[in-house]
């Protein structure tokens, strides 16, 4: 059986491909990707509802949507899991945890958007959706991918780090280093000829160890 | 049918989202920005309300339709 099911694996879309459209039934009436147009979007999958760790996470991620949304950033859960499963999780995390998720969620139960993106790994669980995060940007290009197993939380400061330094990155033409925050110094890309190259180490705005590393504060 | 309750009535979205469209046309984006309500959603309730006769879209703007007003008041 696990033959078969793994044949029928889609491969992941994959990061600066445009992201696979959809229209799916959310906890917010039907919605198609590109109703996201225009926006960044954080689609996010999750095991299942009235789960402990899908449950903190929830949580935290609405923790973050007020910032995500200042970056012009929506969220959208998918579980394979009803609308009235959805609803009544919801419910829960307000009544028992006082959080309200303003998200919407998509209802995913035939797999169609599960299948579309990758977020079923055969070998961990057939029936739920591990913990896959798709970054998409504002012309609907993937631009980032994580993925954790089931058992692990996903960390809300790299998600919103994330989208914080691909935007950085798109309005300054610039990349960002290890561990980078907001305020930090970025990194130039590598330069694309031996004059750029010699330019750059005569910059006096820029801080460079060595023709292929400088940076800048923006 | 994220726009109606259950029973028939027009959610506060939707009634925010009419109200803003029952003089002018406007686009997604500006409805958006009238209401406060996130683009996404502006955009898949007007797809819902223009299925059910209650906006005019031309050339990508919208207003609401008279037929919208039993709906409101």
């Amino acid at each position: 059986m696990s033959e078969n099911t793994n044949s029928e694996v889609r491969s992941l879309p994959r990061i600066g491909s445009k992201a696979p459209q959809f229209e799916a039934v959310t906890t917010q009436g039907t919605i198609r990707l590109s109703d996201y147009e225009g926006s960044w979007l954080v689609l996010f999958s999750h095991p299942a509802d009235f789960t402990p760790v899908c449950t903190t996470e929830f949580i935290a991620f609405q923790q973050i949507y007020p910032e995500l949304r200042k970056l012009n950033t929506e969220l959208l859960g998918l579980s394979v899991d009803s609308v009235s499963s959805h609803i009544s999780w919801i419910r829960n995390v307000k009544e028992k945890f006082g959080v309200k998720l303003e998200f919407p969620i998509i209802a995913d139960l035939n797999k169609d958007v599960a299948q579309l993106y990758g977020m079923i790994m055969p070998d961990e669980s057939t029936t739920e959706t591990s913990r896959a995060v798709f970054v998409i940007d504002d012309k609907q290009v993937i631009r980032a991918i994580i993925y954790y197993p089931l058992t692990t939380g996903r960390n809300m400061d790299e998600i919103l780090r994330l989208v914080k330094a691909l935007q950085t990155t798109d309005e300054n033409g610039v990349a960002t280093p290890a561990n980078w925050r907001e305020g930090d110094k970025v990194l130039l890309p590598t330069p694309p000829n031996i004059e750029v190259a010699e330019e750059r180490l005569n910059d006096e705005n820029l801080e460079c160890t060595d023709w292929y590393f400088c940076k800048k504060q923006l | 049918m994220a726009c109606f309750t259950d029973s028939g009535h027009l959610s506060e979205s939707a009634k925010k989202l009419l109200q803003s469209i029952e003089k002018d046309f406007l686009s997604a984006q500006e409805i958006s920005q009238k209401t406060g309500l996130p683009l996404f959603k502006i955009r898949s309730s007007l797809r819902e309300l223009e299925d059910m006769e209650l906006v005019i879209k031309e050339d990508n703007r919208y207003k609401m339709a008279s037929k919208a007003l039993e709906y409101l008041h």
